[in-house]
């Protein structure tokens, strides 16, 4: 088990007129090597929850476990962070050396690795993210356009060889083809790890091309959680908690409200395609 | 409105290493017009962007607003109230710590007395739906409300045209929709020109004319229906046709009679329910 919580509630400012619950018996099991995809409009604890996975926060009440570490004031946070990688929005902010190999490097350099070691840590690093080392190793990390910074910035967090790799809106402000392609090294450095990955999305098509489970998050607590399939299915649900099923999952729910009997569960057009001829199929052989 | 002509732009233009950002581009905004500009990373969107309010200055070429040459340096100031531009980072755009004084700043930097400012601010406020916001900090606010107030502080200056970078990047599925339908509604109720930037194909569907930039240049554009029949050409630019409508050609090509230019749910629900 990776990640156990158990009753988790989360106050920020406890006791003040700013006291806000951001969390509120949150209960949730991530397996080993699983794929999660985290979605909820903004404000629905996402990102408060992920900061407690690497002990960021602590929760105000209930349990957390992260890879057998108890997530408490007394835990040794040092050792947590080393086994999960956290990975915020716009990670490429925070690039800072002088070469893209030296900030990648930085983070294993930090645990105090022989530069030998961290430099080899960062080469892999790299490669996992499908940059050319020749082309950018020694160019500054500020020169790269924004969607090989963002790697970049991704590939320092993989120097620190986690466990557990999470990820808040990876892809936000990245165009198409940088989307994917992005998402296809996620999905790739995953099968070669075997990490525990969590991506973080306001996407639901995105994440659902890569996700084994969709935790759906809403007002701080779980709102519903499923294979992608599942939670596509309760499209109308998703919709009254402010998110953006996709345009395919609309379509499906619109011809059911015209009174067609037509699965709602599609993931991509190949499936709505399957689904409308097997909608017609079946009207031809009523008629 | 706004007419380009012939333009080109180099940035390190001095440079042997210059990199060559827009080439020969030509085109004409009419007034009142909602043009979305989609094209991917490095195809010279932002940069066409800057060209319209004078923000960059074409080394060849030249470009026109309403009339005035944008690398007139008497006109600057009045191009520059003329064509507004909002950018990706709301965060980026505000400064003040209260909204309306985030507002009044562009009119009190132009030196209007204070009635015509507090007007100006509750108007602008209003025309994004944001008047009840008027005094909450602007940090505490969503992103797509922030947005918003950026917007907002733009109108302040009463322009004839808006140019949006990407303004909805930085956004949740929410706040994306805010913002698009409050430039919407812009445009259609108060006649304002708009130039929207944006990977979405989803929000370009709206527009009356697409632009299409690839290594740049405009290499298609179109009505959004004309554009989007386009998939081959589009997938070969690496850009995407909005979901609905990649069913409907693939839907076409298993023998339903579809249209091949349905561009959102409701067409499509429609048109399979004939």
């Amino acid at each position: 088990m990776s990640i156990t919580a158990k009753d988790l509630t989360h106050t920020y400012s406890p006791g003040t007129t700013w006291e806000a619950t951001a969390l509120k018996d949150v209960n949730l099991t991530i397996d080993d090597g699983e794929i999660i995809g985290l979605i909820g409009h903004t404000g629905s604890g996402k990102s408060t929850l992920i900061q407690h996975f690497n002990g960021l926060l602590r929760p105000t009440s209930g349990a957390l476990t992260v890879q057998g570490i108890e997530v408490t004031a007394h835990a040794n946070l040092r050792k947590l962070r080393q086994k999960v990688g956290l990975v915020f929005q716009y990670p490429e902010h925070q690039l800072f050396e002088e070469t893209v190999l030296a900030d990648v490097a930085f983070g294993p350099k930090n645990l105090g690795l022989p530069q030998e070691d961290s430099l080899r840590r960062a080469q892999t690093a790299l490669a996992a993210v499908g940059l050319e080392l020749d082309q950018v190793k020694d160019r500054s990390p500020f020169e790269l356009s924004g969607g090989q910074m963002r790697r970049v910035a991704i590939a320092g967090v993989l120097a620190m060889e986690p466990e557990v790799l999470i990820l808040d809106e990876p892809t936000a402000g990245l165009d198409p083809k940088s989307r994917n392609e992005l998402m296809e090294h996620l999905r790739r450095i995953h099968k070669e790890r075997d990490l525990t990955l969590v991506i973080v999305s306001h996407s639901m098509e995105e994440v659902a091309a890569v996700a084994h489970r969709l935790l759906v998050m809403d007002k701080g607590s779980i709102f519903t959680q499923g294979t992608p399939r599942q939670v596509f299915s309760r499209g109308e649900e998703l919709r009254a908690i402010g998110l953006d099923v996709p345009p395919l999952t609309k379509l499906m729910l619109a011809l059911q409200r015209q009174g067609v009997d037509v699965a709602t569960d599609v993931l991509n057009v190949q499936e709505a395609r399957a689904a409308i001829q097997q909608w017609r199929k079946g009207e031809n052989t009523n008629v | 409105m706004i007419k380009v002509e012939n333009v080109s732009y180099y940035y390190q233009a001095g440079d042997e290493k210059r990199i060559q950002a827009l080439k020969d581009v030509d085109m004409t905004i009419e007034e009142g017009e909602f043009v979305a500009i989609i094209g991917h990373n490095g195809s010279g969107k932002s940069t066409l962007a800057k060209l319209f309010n004078g923000l960059l200055i074409p080394q060849e070429g030249r470009v026109l607003v309403q009339g005035q040459a944008t690398n007139d340096e008497d006109q600057y100031w009045s191009i520059r109230q003329q064509v507004g531009m909002v950018f990706q980072n709301p965060d980026n755009q505000l400064i003040a710590t209260v909204v309306e004084e985030d507002v009044a700043f562009g009119p009190e930097n132009l030196g209007l007395p204070s009635e015509e400012i507090l007007e100006r601010v509750e108007q602008s406020l209003s025309q994004v739906d944001m008047l009840a916001f008027r005094r909450h900090a602007p940090h505490l606010l969503s992103g797509g409300q922030k947005q918003r107030i950026a917007i907002a502080g733009i109108l302040a200056m009463r322009p004839k045209c808006l140019v949006l970078d990407e303004p909805t990047a930085m956004l949740d599925p929410r706040g994306r929709r805010e913002v698009l339908e409050t430039v919407r509604r812009l445009n259609r109720e108060d006649g304002m020109t708009v130039l929207w930037i944006t990977h979405h194909m989803d929000e370009a569907v709206h527009a009356h004319r697409v632009l299409v930039m690839e290594g740049g240049s405009v290499v298609l554009q179109g009505t959004p229906r004309q554009v989007f029949r386009q998939s081959q050409q589009l997938q070969q630019l690496n850009l995407d046709v909005p979901a609905v409508t990649r069913l409907g050609q693939v839907l076409a090509q298993d023998g339903y009679s579809l249209p091949q230019d349905i561009l959102t749910v409701e067409e499509m629900v429609k048109a399979l329910c004939r």
